[in-house]
This record gives C-alpha cells, sequence and structure tokens, in this order.
C-alpha cells in the first residue's frame, strides 16, 4: 500500500465509433502509478480500441484522456510516446536487419537534420546499461545481434527495453505471453513487476488468464465495448472474469465420448526436412494427437512436412498405407490432408468476404468443367456459418469479423474439403475463451467422427482438454509421447507448464512490496 | 437515410463511379462540340481504344493475380512484326495470326517462369524483358515497317459489321469472356485469391503456380491479339516498338479500380478505364488540346485513380484524423448542448 495515490493513467466516459458501430463507449478507468492492470476481454470487446486511443493511434469520439493528473490531447502515437504512453504489440515492431541495440533507441532516429552522426560504441554501451537497469542483460545475447535471430521471446524483452528507453509511464503489453513458453513467461513478469516497482504503470492485455493472474495487481473487464467491472485480482477470480468477459456462465470443456480409434491415416517415418530432424509420427482416424512444445521447436514444420507445405528430404510420409510424396498442399489435399495455418492474418483473403474465404479450398468440387456454381458456392458457406456458429453473414467481409471467427472461416475452408487428416496450427490462438471452448468441442465432435486431427498448441492445458495422445518437439524432434489425461498431465509438468487450478488467483503476499 | 446509403454504397462500386466519371467528361465535351456525341466519333473513339483495351484485360488479369507485366507493351508490336515477317515469307494468314498469338502468350510464360522459378518481382523482371522484346522487335523488322497482305485487312478497323468496326467487336467480345470467366469460373476465383495472398493460397490448396503461368501466358496471347488487329487495321507492322502503350495499358485497369497489389478488381472496370482514357484522348484531338497536355492527363489520372482507391479503403491517416476530430467535435457540441437543455 502505498500512502500516495499517482495516477499514471486517467480516462473519463472514453468512447470510439468507427461508423454505425460503437467499439467504445463510457469507459472511465484510473490506473495509478507503480501498478499492473489486466485488461480482460473477448476478441472484439473493445480492448485494442482502448490501446488504440490512449496511445494515439485513433483519436476519441468522445471523453477525456489524462496522463499523470494532467488532461492530454493525442493527435499520433509520438504524442503519447512524449507523454511517456508505450505499447508492446503481439507481435513487437521491430526493425529486423537491425541489432538490439539499434532497435531499443530507435527513436533516436526520428529527431534533427537525419545528418548527424551516429555513434555505434555509445550506443552499445547505453543499451548494455539499459538492459542491465532492467535486469535483462543474462536473458538476451550481446546487443550487437540482430534481432532476426532472436526468439519470440526475446524480441518481447528488447521491444519492452525499447518502450523503457523512452522512460514510458505507461505501458501497454498486448498478448505479451501468447507466444512463450512457462519459463520465459517467467523471465516476462519478473521484469513487469520490476517495472511496476520502478513506479510504472503495467497494462497487459492476455487471454492466458492463469498466467496473467500471476502477475496482476488489478482487474479490468472489458464488454461490448463496455467497462463491466474493476477491482482487485482477489475480487475478480478467474471464473468470475471468465463470466463477466462472456456475460454468461462459461461451461466447462467437456471431451465428447469417442469410440476406438480406427486405421492408421497418416504416418510419418524418420521423416527430415529443413528443420525437422527424423521425425516418427502415426495418426489414426478418430485420434486427435497433439504437438506441444516451444515456438520455434518445429511444431509447424512437421505438420508442412506432412502436408506437403516443406519438402521432404528424407523419410516416408504414408497416408491410409500408402506412401507419399506431396510435391504441394495441393497434392497432399487431393489425398485428404488439409492444414491450417498459425497466423490469421496470412491465412485469409482479406479483400474478400466469408463465402469467398470459406469455399477456397473447395472450387473444384463446386464447379462443372471450371465454371463455378455460386449457388453451391453459397450453400456451402451457409452450412459452414450455421455448424461452427460463427458470428457473421457469408455475405460479409471477412476483415469485419472478430478474430476467432475469422479463425471459424478458416477451420470452415479445411474441412469444406472433407480431409482424412486435418492439422490445425494454433487454432485458438489470441481468441476469446469461449469461442476456444467451442473449437475444443468441434475438434472432439469431428474426431468422434472418424477424422484424424493434429492440434498444434502452446498452451498444455488445452492439449489436456482437447488431445488423446501428445507429443513434445524439440528442436525438430519428437523428444516425449504421452497419452491419456495422467500421461499427458506429466508431460505438462515436464513443460514447466504450472497447472494450477484456474480458481485460485496467485496469492501476491510473498512478493516484494 | 436509406438513399444516403444506397447512393454510398453504389458508390463503392468503382464501375458505378466510372460511368457516371464518363458521362459527366461526354456531358462537358459536347457542350463545347456536339459532335462529340456523333456515332461515327463514338466508334473512333473505341476504335483507339482497342489496342490498349484488349491489352489492359490481359494485364487486369495479371495485376489481379499479384504481379504486373511491363513487357506486354512491347510484346504488342513483336508480334505483329513476327506476323507480319511469316505472312511476307508466303505463310498462310491465318497461321501467322495463330503465331502471333501463341509467340505473345509464349513471352508471357517466359516472363512467368523466371518470376516464378526465381522469386525476382514481375516488375524487374519484366521491365527487362521489355526492352528484350524491344530489341528482338528490331531484329526481325530490320528496322523498316512490314507491309501486311490485304487478307489480312479482313479483321482490320476498315471491315465493319453492323457498321461497327471488327477490332470493337473483338475488344467488346473479350471483355465480356474476361469479366465471365473471373467472375464465374475457378479459375477467376483463383486469380483473386492468388493475389489476395498467395501463401494462403498455396496452403489452401490452390494452384498458385498455375494460375499465375496462366495470367502471364493470357497477357501475352492477348498483346497479341492486339498486335495483329493493330497491324490490320495499319495495314503495316511498325518497326518501332515504343513503350508509349505501358503507361495507358496500366492506366486503364488501374483507373478500373484493380488494386495494384492484387486481390481485387473487375473487368467490367478495366473496359470502362479504357474508354473513358480514350474519351479523354479523343477530347483532347477535338478540341484541338496539345497532345503533351493529353500525355500529361493520362499520368495524373493513374496517379488520382491510385489515391481515389487508396481513400476509398479507408487507409489515407490524416484524412481519417480530421473525419475523427470533426465527429469528436461534433459529438463534444452535442453533449453540450444536452447539458445545457438539462439544466
Amino acid at each position: 500500500m502505498t500512502t500516495e495515490r499517482r495516477l499514471a493513467l486517467g480516462v473519463a466516459s472514453l468512447g470510439k465509433t468507427f461508423g454505425a458501430v460503437t467499439a467504445l463507449s463510457d469507459v472511465t478507468l484510473e490506473v495509478e502509478a507503480g501498478s499492473v492492470l489486466a485488461l480482460l476481454g473477448e476478441n472484439g470487446a473493445g480492448k485494442s480500441t482502448f490501446i488504440s486511443l490512449v496511445s494515439g493511434a485513433v483519436t476519441p469520439s468522445s471523453g477525456t484522456i489524462e496522463i499523470s493528473g494532467e488532461p492530454a490531447r493525442l493527435n499520433s502515437p509520438h504524442d503519447a510516446a512524449r507523454l511517456g504512453i508505450q505499447v508492446v504489440h503481439q507481435e513487437p515492431k521491430l526493425t529486423n536487419e537491425g541489432s538490439i541495440a539499434e532497435n531499443i533507441f530507435l527513436a533516436d532516429y526520428a529527431g534533427g537534420t537525419g545528418l548527424q552522426l551516429v555513434s555505434l560504441r555509445r550506443r552499445v554501451q547505453r543499451a548494455e546499461t539499459l538492459l542491465s537497469k532492467l535486469g535483462l542483460a543474462d536473458g538476451l545475447p550481446p546487443v550487437t545481434t540482430s534481432v532476426h535471430r532472436l526468439s519470440a521471446a526475446q524480441r518481447q524483452l528488447v521491444a519492452i527495453a525499447k518502450a523503457m528507453a523512452t522512460e514510458a509511464r505507461v505501458l501497454f503489453l498486448d498478448e505479451p505471453n501468447s507466444s512463450l513458453t512457462p519459463r520465459e513467461t517467467t523471465q516476462l513478469w519478473n521484469l513487469v513487476r520490476a517495472l511496476r516497482d520502478s513506479g510504472v504503470a503495467v497494462i497487459v492485455v492476455s487471454h492466458r488468464l492463469s498466467e496473467l493472474y500471476q502477475v496482476v495487481d488489478r482487474v479490468a473487464v472489458l464488454r461490448d465495448g463496455r467497462l463491466v467491472a474493476t477491482g482487485t485480482a482477489a475480487e475478480i477470480p478467474i471464473p468470475r472474469a471468465v463470466e463477466l468477459m462472456a456475460g454468461r456462465q462459461s461451461a466447462p470443456v467437456k471431451r465428447a465420448e469417442r469410440p476406438a480409434r480406427g486405421d492408421v491415416v497418416l504416418q510419418m517415418e524418420g521423416v527430415h526436412t529443413r528443420s525437422v530432424h527424423g521425425v516418427d509420427l502415426t495418426v489414426h482416424a478418430g485420434e486427435v494427437v497433439g504437438l506441444a512444445g516451444l515456438v520455434g521447436a518445429g511444431r509447424t514444420e512437421i505438420g508442412l512436412a506432412a502436408c506437403g507445405g516443406e519438402p521432404v528430404l528424407a523419410g516416408r510420409v504414408s497416408i491410409d498405407g500408402r506412401e507419399r510424396r506431396f510435391r504441394s498442399p495441393r497434392a497432399a489435399l487431393r489425398a485428404g490432408v488439409v492444414m491450417t495455418s498459425e497466423e490469421r492474418r496470412r491465412a485469409v483473403f482479406a479483400s474478400h468476404d466469408v463465402t469467398f474465404n470459406i469455399a477456397g479450398s473447395s472450387l473444384e468440387r463446386l464447379s462443372r468443367l471450371g465454371v463455378l456454381s455460386r449457388g453451391r458456392e453459397r450453400g456451402l458457406a451457409g452450412d459452414w456459418v450455421r455448424r461452427l456458429a460463427l458470428r457473421g453473414s457469408p455475405g460479409s467481409p471477412i476483415l469485419s469479423l472478430s478474430g476467432g471467427n475469422q479463425q471459424k472461416a478458416l477451420l470452415a475452408r479445411a474441412l469444406a474439403v472433407k480431409p482424412r487428416l486435418v492439422i490445425l496450427d494454433e487454432p485458438t490462438h489470441g481468441i476469446d475463451v469461449n469461442t476456444k471452448a467451442e473449437i475444443s468441442a468441434l475438434v472432439g465432435r469431428l474426431a468422434a467422427e472418424g477424422l484424424a486431427v493434429i492440434f498444434i498448441s502452446s498452451e498444455v492445458e488445452e492439449l489436456l482438454g482437447v488431445a488423446d495422445r501428445v507429443a513434445v518437439v524439440r528442436d525438430g524432434r519428437i523428444v516425449q509421447e504421452a497419452s491419456g489425461t495422467d500421461g499427458i498431465g506429466l508431460v505438462a509438468a515436464a513443460l514447466g507448464e504450472t497447472l494450477t487450478p484456474r480458481t485460485e488467483p496467485s496469492d501476491r503476499s510473498g512478493l516484494p512490496s | 437515410m436509406t438513399q444516403r446509403w444506397s447512393l454510398r454504397s453504389a458508390f463503392g462500386h468503382v464501375e458505378v463511379a466510372l460511368v457516371l466519371v464518363i458521362v459527366i467528361v461526354a456531358a462537358v465535351v459536347a457542350v463545347q462540340v456536339p459532335s462529340f456525341l456523333s456515332t461515327a466519333n463514338l466508334i473512333n473513339l473505341l476504335l483507339a481504344m482497342v489496342t490498349i483495351g484488349i491489352v489492359a484485360l490481359g494485364q487486369g488479369f495479371v495485376i489481379m493475380a499479384g504481379e504486373l507485366d511491363l513487357s506486354v507493351a512491347a510484346t504488342i508490336a513483336f508480334t505483329a512484326a513476327c506476323a507480319a515477317a511469316l505472312m511476307r515469307d508466303g505463310v498462310p494468314v491465318w497461321f501467322a495470326v495463330i503465331a502471333a498469338i501463341a509467340i505473345g502468350s509464349l513471352i508471357g510464360l517466359v516472363n512467368a517462369a523466371i518470376v516464378l522459378g526465381t522469386g525476382v518481382n514481375s516488375f524487374i523482371v519484366t521491365l527487362g524483358t521489355l526492352s528484350v522484346v524491344q530489341g528482338l522487335t528490331l531484329m526481325v523488322t530490320g528496322g523498316l515497317p512490314i507491309a501486311t497482305p490485304l487478307a489480312l485487312s479482313d479483321i482490320g478497323a476498315d471491315t465493319r459489321v453492323a457498321g461497327i468496326p471488327f477490332p470493337v467487336i473483338v475488344f467488346v467480345v473479350l471483355a465480356i469472356i474476361a469479366q465471365l470467366v473471373l467472375v464465374f469460373t475457378v479459375f477467376g476465383r483463383r486469380v483473386l485469391a492468388v493475389g489476395d495472398n498467395a501463401e494462403a493460397a498455396r496452403l489452401a490448396g490452390l494452384p498458385v503456380i498455375g494460375t499465375k503461368l496462366a495470367v502471364f501466358a493470357i497477357a501475352g496471347g492477348l498483346a497479341g491479339v492486339a498486335g495483329i488487329l493493330r497491324a490490320a487495321s495499319l495495314g503495316t507492322a511498325e518497326s518501332s516498338a515504343g513503350t508509349a502503350d505501358l503507361l495507358p495499358v496500366i492506366a486503364a485497369v488501374v483507373v478500373g479500380g484493380a488494386s495494384l497489389v492484387g486481390g481485387r478488381g473487375s473487368m467490367i472496370g478495366v473496359f470502362l478505364g479504357a474508354v473513358l482514357l480514350g474519351m479523354v484522348q479523343n477530347a483532347y484531338i477535338i478540341l484541338k488540346l496539345s497532345s503533351w497536355l493529353q500525355l500529361a492527363t493520362f499520368g495524373a489520372v493513374v496517379v488520382a485513380a491510385g489515391v481515389f482507391d487508396q481513400a476509398r479503403q479507408g487507409r489515407i491517416g490524416w484524412i481519417n484524423t480530421l473525419r475523427d476530430r470533426r465527429a469528436l467535435s461534433r459529438s463534444s457540441n452535442a453533449a453540450a448542448v444536452s447539458a445545457g437543455t438539462s439544466k
């Protein structure tokens, strides 16, 4: 408890409309200096809009913003940065070829005539000083290393260091832990605590509530663009937060009963690609096999090897007992193997509608002699929109949908080809709790109908809920396999994921005050 | 309210906006020179745009698939020269025509093979092959125009069907076919999908390479068609292979509303874009304005079309900020007013 209450950020009646759509309305919120706030909400609840408004990326339609007690008018991110507001995005905006030091002090290039000389040595020294001040010196390679050689976690840390180089007083972290391993997340939270103790207000957005609750002091929940609750982490424990976010009681994930698994659909034997080194993997009909492991461990690449996305250099890939050498995803598609991509932005056809996106892989089936039947195309899209309870009409532009619903459209695209094997790469990455549960339930139902599924996820809890078997991937190899709830639990423990019950907010009393 | 919305959504369609612009331009010019709207002049106007229009249809496929083919501008003259040389050496006319189209397609396939095989940006590759094909044209012609046989003029501008020059009919028919292909065939869907997001299309099992090969081949083939029609109308195949057609071809596609980064566009738009450019060109002649000014206007129209497209998609940051600020002041005014009345 600090005796003096210092407000780092205060917003009053903040609102934003885009045309006829109200993205945020009447949000009044105060954030104290030296505290960590969790900003919670489903996709489309207004979290991103809130961040955009406070960081000057978007101008508000109504309301006021106060920074450190002073009314602020933010016309650009530059204005906000000058007042000490910084945002670190899910995928940090760093220049790939630049070094760590260069990225940290990128803002130095902003001023002046552009003709001033750059002292590399001085910048390296300043970067080293900053990193050691933040306690990051050990977690990162030398500051002259190019950013493109860093892991996702390291990039995240560099982005935070970059924000702190400008003496930020309010720091937004947007989904900082979604690509991190538990150990990396712990390191990140240590940094967040250190920043808090030095008086920074940190506002974290994350869908991984159990991890998030390890670090937050207060919680604010947005729903449909309105602030529905604020309180301490103890006042709003995770189950309550989930209810508030959804506006209803959330159903626990129930595993569908599945018949005994069927014949072998996919068999990989000693498969090598550029980044996969000798993988053996078998998936049966009606079985969900989870691929666990760190981001960058080679899980996606194993999927790509199975679906023709990456050339197989050695080893065998067999589908239904027949050896296949897929030269492209198209060849795999014909054999009934499809994969959905990890990043939605890379997978959607952005300038088209939901129907176009769903029908993308099924065009041949919907046509005769090369002429597309638009009626059948609409029928197919309509069916899947209903089946997946996709919120959005077949004719609406794909980008007008929330992330979770875009993901459903991509699932529909894959499933519409009636595959034998579907490879889902992080299908619930960055989407809200309820849609996540819906997708898990859907995968269970599909497996019960005899589909073979490879489910790639960084969240062991999620795999626990959906997979029959889990293979742990490290450095392009499968290092461990486990089946059954207990076995998967052991794998989870080995991975270091804390499977603490979701009902308990973390105990904060033991932390340094 | 509903009317305003429908008007706005109508403006959302580039085709509707283009028709309006065409009508306005025509009205303005016709007020000055009434003969502008005479049937004879309108036919002339279309005839002048046949070459550019047909090549723009091919370029439309290429641009919508997310690539660019600058070399088509040179392929027009090259295919005409090849056909003329073949006919001069006694090859039957029909064979020379087919050969010209095939040669055009082949150039397109070579471009595509380099682009797809190496990943070099198609702008760079076709900028190079543009010059290569120009050089080849001079080699074939030896620097002198080659006269085409009288038989070829059967498909030239002087041959009229129901009063309409044959090349104009070819252009209109090709435009209709191109639009039907784009909208109603699997191939058309693939073009738009590949142009929108090639990696997504690949993972979704679409034949990305096949589709891109096809669009380049179509563009080259249509340049061949355009070259033959031009030679048939002029009675000769020109020796010099200028790049005068380059800008108008891309202009027609861009003015027609196709996104330069691919994935979006329509062939009706390309057709209307070509008509609008033809109209501007014709108006300058009729109004006896400088042809230099006309060149400058074409360039300005391309830039304007690009800006219009960007604005239409709400991608111009400072315009958005101005609008937001206006909305904010309006809403705070409204709040002040309502606060005042409630007191």
